[in-house]
């Protein structure tokens, strides 16, 4: 395995590749950064970009971005008190107050660090387990892919909101988007309305684009405070060095919070914007001192920082064995492979482990670029967020007009965007979750040709998609699941029905 | 009580969704069996849209009741003791502030956005990118900036700057192709 590493390395070690890293990791830091543009977008929004590369320089563009993308949000976090993803939503909870008691440089620095660290380990976890797991996924048939993909589709539903029926809701809308165009294994044409640019269905980029960031440039516009001019008001940094002793007495909080986020990131389906939040909670179950969360104390922020970036390589684990996108980015980060011609999933580690190896040095060096470039910078992206969304907002619709329009070169594409831009806006609104709308887009495919595969092979019996032992196991998780959920929302109905009881009583 | 209806935020998508998920599956019925034996291209589209109907019934059920105990809580206020009202006051506080009248402008603001996107749309292959940007990036910025006060030869030299640097970007480095349009 070492020499498969240092093929890696070999692979990856050219100037130009290194600086690419480099740009990535600085550019997907801002994307992070910025709120309202999240990394899911940055990634792809840079896909089309990568098709003139070779392979390994565009996927270590993309996993430059990945990574810093996931990382940045924590600057907004702290310095805006609004996460600039997902990601980083936690980070607000301990990283605020900090700031109001003048620590927001230690806050930052003690984000990178751990940061770094989370993401780290979890690499180190990719890179053993990946491998390995590759030899039992390549046993894996119609069954497996089939109960996994409706795992994750129900998981993401399921904790995307607070509304277990919208998140289903979601998932179903993305499922049904993709049904349009032409069925897989019959190529019969579905709900095509006759028109030669629906034969192939929408595609995944001008939905996604259109989806999160055309959608946000309508809420600007629609905004009932419209104080976009006025700006962010940041907060000053003061100094950035770090100081090695905070991170004594974090050692228990590290662990626990790359475990979790290692762990979350590998179930496909969830990534950084659920695990976040869970190591918060969890770190402050085990705390000694709970009460002081939420007043600026380390621990919040370790907790967060750590499992988010850790999620980063948890969720490279399905999309590298399975070729099941771990979450919303890494989704991108599969079609960042497709373009190039290769197709992740077990067989990825025996036709190209070189190329799986260069993703693992990649990863590595990005993790690094990561640590210099934002401690570097600091200052630079503080000047960044300050630029006024009424500005920075139409500057993003023009690249994301590019983005859309350079994946096919049609209009058709373009005018996706728009579509689904007023479709997220009203979903928004409304407080349908976005997340499962993509997943579902592209599991739903995944669950339609293994369900049909898995039925020929069965004769068309059911069955074995109970008994077959890992397929079983994840549907029964997946039920487990559910009922839960349901329960906590029916019991969530019923209580404010009591009182009117008790009164009449 | 109309109004209640139409500005809850879940009535209206769940009946949207449930047309949906009626007319796909309606449409999907008529695809017949394609495959003998096994699956046809008809059996997953009806799923999800079952699915999406039951769904949609769901949130428009949740949507009634919720409405209903709303409209029964302030016919009840008045009988409560205290206590159980101030807990329903911020219950009541966050309805109200989702039903608040949204002013006219805006949605003008809203669509001003959506027709200028369109209008970008249509005129981008014909024109050309350079030329369709520069006007489509100023009117955005001009929409968006709403009531503060900006300069507007700033936001012209932003638009000319912006869209030259990203065709150029794109086009020459990244090896992305954008329509040239007029300028050839």
């Amino acid at each position: 395995m070492l020499e498969m590493m240092a093929t890696g390395f070999s692979m990856i070690f050219s100037v130009k590749i290194i600086l690419i890293i480099f740009g990535g990791t600085a550019l997907g830091i801002l994307f992070g950064a910025i709120p309202g543009i999240t990394v899911t977008l940055g990634v792809a929004l840079f896909l089309p970009i990568t098709f003139a590369m070779d392979p390994v320089a565009g996927l270590a563009l993309l996993i430059g971005l990945y990574i810093g993308g996931t990382s940045g949000g924590l600057i907004s976090a702290v310095l805006l008190r609004m996460p600039g993803t997902p990601a980083s939503v936690a980070t607000c909870f301990d990283g605020h107050p900090m700031v109001q008691k003048g620590e927001a440089g230690r806050a930052i620095s003690l984000g990178i660090v751990v940061s770094f660290i989370g993401g780290m380990l979890s690499l180190v976890i990719l890179i053993l387990v990946a491998p390995w797991l590759a030899k039992i996924t390549l046993q894996f048939g119609a069954f497996e892919y089939f109960s996994i993909a409706l795992f994750s589709l129900t998981m993401i539903s399921g904790l995307s909101g607070k509304s277990l029926l919208k998140g289903i809701a979601s998932g179903l809308f993305g499922m049904m988007i993709a049904l349009i165009g032409t069925a897989p294994i019959s190529a019969f044409p579905r709900f095509t309305f006759g028109s030669s640019s629906l034969m192939d269905g929408f595609s995944l980029l001008p939905t996604l684009v259109g989806l999160f960031a055309v959608s946000q440039v309508f809420s600007a516009a629609f905004d009932k405070n419209r104080n976009l001019a006025a700006g962010h008001t940041i907060s000053k940094v003061g100094s950035v060095k770090f100081k090695w002793s905070d991170l004594k007495g974090q050692t228990k909080n590290i662990l626990i919070s790359t475990g979790i986020g290692t762990g979350v990131g590998i179930l496909p389906g969830l990534g950084a914007a659920v695990c976040n939040i869970l190591s918060y909670s969890a770190v402050k179950k085990i705390s000694k001192y709970p009460e002081k969360f939420g007043t600026g104390i380390p621990d919040g922020i370790v907790a967060s920082e750590t499992s988010n970036n850790a999620s980063t390589g948890g969720a490279m684990v399905p999309l590298m064995t399975l070729g099941i996108p771990g979450d919303n980015t890494t989704a991108i980060l599969l079609a960042g492979f497709l373009v190039h011609g290769i197709t992740p999933g077990p067989l990825l580690f025996t036709n190209h482990a070189d190329l799986a190896y260069a993703v693992f040095a990649a990863l590595i060096v990005a993790n690094i670029a990561m640590l210099v470039v934002e401690f570097a910078g600091i200052r630079v992206f503080t000047k960044l967020l300050s630029i006024p969304r009424h500005i920075l907002l139409p500057v993003v619709m023009v690249f994301c007009t590019v983005g859309a329009y350079a994946a096919n070169n049609r209009i058709f594409d373009v005018v996706t965007m728009l579509i689904f831009g007023l479709i997220g806006f009203a979903m928004e609104k409304m407080k349908f979750p976005m997340a499962p709308v993509i997943l579902g887009f592209i599991l739903g495919p995944i669950l339609e040709t293994n369900l049909r595969r898995g039925l020929m092979q069965s004769q068309g019996s059911f069955l074995p998609f109970l008994t077959e032992p890992i397929s079983g196991a994840f549907l029964l998780i997946t039920v487990v699941v559910v009922g839960y959920l349901i329960f906590g929302q029916i019991r969530k109905l019923r209580r404010p029905k009591q009182e009117p009881v008790q009164e009449a009583a | 009580m109309a109004k209640r209806y139409l500005f809850h935020k879940t009535f209206v998508p769940g009946i949207v969704l449930a047309l949906l998920g009626a007319f796909m599956l309606i449409d999907a019925i008529s695809f017949g069996r394609v495959i003998s034996g096994g699956l046809g291209a008809d059996f997953f589209p009806k799923i999800v849209s079952a699915a999406m109907l039951l769904t949609g019934i769901g949130l428009v059920a949740g949507a009634v009741s919720e409405i209903r105990k709303s409209t029964q809580g302030i016919q009840t206020k008045e009988a409560q003791p205290e206590a159980a009202q101030a807990e329903a006051v911020p219950e009541e506080a966050e309805q109200a502030e989702e039903k608040q009248e949204v002013p006219k402008s805006n949605w003008m603001m809203l669509a001003a956005t959506a027709v200028t996107l369109l209008v970008y749309i249509l005129i981008l292959e014909h024109v050309g990118f350079i030329l369709s940007t520069i006007p489509f990036t100023f009117a955005l910025i001009m929409i968006l900036s709403g009531k503060s006060q900006i300069k507007i030869w700033a936001v012209a030299l932003i638009s000319v700057l912006t869209s030259i640097a990203t065709y150029l970007l794109f086009v020459n480095v990244f090896q992305v192709m954008l329509p040239p349009g007029l300028l050839g």
